[in-house]
């Protein structure tokens, strides 16, 4: 078994094949969830509304670095899979949503959310 | 670590991070970075501490978690959209260098051409396409002035405590070192060797400078890989991976070496294509629906009368009478 670690060590395509540092997979976590809280308190404090869509991006990106450490660590390729779906979604949501904020614009001309409160409820 | 501390930590973050979105003075904005710095910064010390002391500091994940985060927040805190949408830029391409770090390369690049490429360039292009018209500066109040910060700060650092605290306390935190997180090698190496027997054409040609390499550069005969009847080739015992050759009438084992193993990239679409073929499918009919959505949303024309758009630049309506002949199409 240790004969196999060192030959994977050495070889460039198989080192993906090791376990990850611990400090890695910590660090990298802790950076997401502290991207992922930044990114909701912008949501619910910025008043622009692209830069409302930029920090839902935000939070994707912070759910996609926690899909690839979880990923790595459990050693399947499966975590880098759904990054690739995120990213789908994401153009998606960037398409329709910036589409969404044209038309808006065009009926007021400001990005103020506020201008919009007549949609709430109540 | 316990949990006290870094509950405390969260809420001195939380503090700073509300110093940076009012628009105080100078000087106060920069107690609260210096605070929410200090914060994070006294946290991932923490983490570092909590290592096994042999293991190796991870230094440049340090550095690509700093620079994320403050991007993060000047995005957040930043008063014009432009700059906001630069410094996402700055994130964009720390976490791509995360993922550089997690082995995670074809990710790592596709990230920067998708996110820093394609959609931050069409985020700026309807930035300037809705720039604010009445604000000279380019810093409009709305975005100067924060919504709600109290409210919002207190539901994200609420929950950056639960997260913070699943990842970094519950039963010592996420550890791939701890018993049972990692897979075997054995079983990994057996996973991989699998994705090569689905890939024929890669595995002839492996096999192919295999044996050039047994033969010591003779001339490569003609072969053909032997399967049995699930078509499996590759034959694993004690971790060395073997296939059957057939050349002419005698029948040769060549030993495959372990760089043969398939890279990452190539197991990522092997995954794609092999384990989740439905929600490519899927992904891609997302993609064509919000194609056709935009082009719908866009297409749709807003007719103000002439009026309408006298009252939105802030001037006075011409016309008393909304239903004169004069007052256009409406809307």
């Amino acid at each position: 078994m240790n004969e196999t670690v060192v030959n994977l060590a050495q070889s460039d395509a198989a080192t993906t094949m090791l376990p990850v540092a611990t400090g890695t997979v910590q660090i990298v976590l802790l950076t997401s969830a502290v991207m992922f809280a930044v990114g909701m308190v912008g949501f619910l404090t910025r008043r622009n509304m692209i830069l409302m869509f930029l920090c839902t991006e935000l939070m994707f990106q912070a759910s996609a670095i926690a899909m690839i450490a979880f990923g790595r660590m459990h050693l399947n390729p499966e975590g880098q899979v759904f990054v690739i779906f995120i990213l789908t979604v994401a153009a998606a949501e960037a398409a329709l949503a910036l589409g969404l904020v044209v038309l808006l614009y065009r009926r007021k001309p400001t990005l103020d959310a506020e201008a919009w409160a007549e949609l709430k409820e109540c | 670590m316990t949990p006290s501390i870094l509950y405390i930590a969260c809420v001195i973050g939380a503090i700073g991070l509300h110093l940076i979105m009012r628009p105080h003075r100078q000087t106060t904005r920069i107690i609260g970075a210096i605070a929410g710095a200090g914060a994070v910064a006294f946290i991932m010390v923490k983490v570092l501490q909590g290592l096994a002391a042999d293991a190796p500091t991870p230094i440049l994940e340090v550095i690509f978690g700093l620079a994320a985060i403050t991007g993060a927040v000047r995005m957040v805190t930043h008063p014009r959209p432009v700059f906001a949408a630069i410094y996402f830029v700055l994130v964009v391409v720390s976490s791509a260098g995360m993922f550089l770090l997690l082995d995670a390369e074809f990710m790592a690049f596709s990230l920067i051409i998708v996110y820093a490429g394609a959609i931050l360039i069409t985020y700026l292009f309807v930035l300037m396409l809705a720039q604010d018209a009445t604000s000279t500066a380019g810093e409009a109040l709305y975005d100067r002035l924060p919504r709600e910060p109290i409210a919002a700060l207190v539901v994200g650092f609420v929950l950056l405590a639960g997260l913070s605290d699943a990842f970094l306390l519950v039963d010592g935190g996420v550890r791939p070192d701890a018993p049972g997180m990692t897979p075997p090698l054995a079983s990994v190496e057996a996973e991989r060797w699998a994705v090569l027997d689905g890939l024929p054409r890669q595995l002839d040609e492996t096999v192919e400078s295999a044996l050039a390499t047994e033969d010591e550069g003779g001339q490569t005969p003609e072969f053909t890989i032997e399967r049995d009847g699930d078509g499996r080739a590759i034959r694993l015992a004690d971790g060395v991976a073997t296939v059957d050759v057939r050349i002419g009438d005698d029948t040769r084992t060549v030993k495959l070496p372990i760089s043969a193993l398939p890279t990452n990239t190539q197991l990522v679409g092997w995954a794609l294509v092999a384990v989740f073929p439905v929600s490519l499918e899927i992904a891609g009919v997302i993609l064509l629906m919000a194609m056709f959505g935009a082009v719908v949303l866009a297409r749709r024309q807003i007719d103000l009368s002439e009026d309408e758009v006298r009252v939105a630049a802030g001037l006075q309506p011409l016309l008393e009478d909304e239903d004169s002949e004069f007052a256009g199409g409406g809307s």
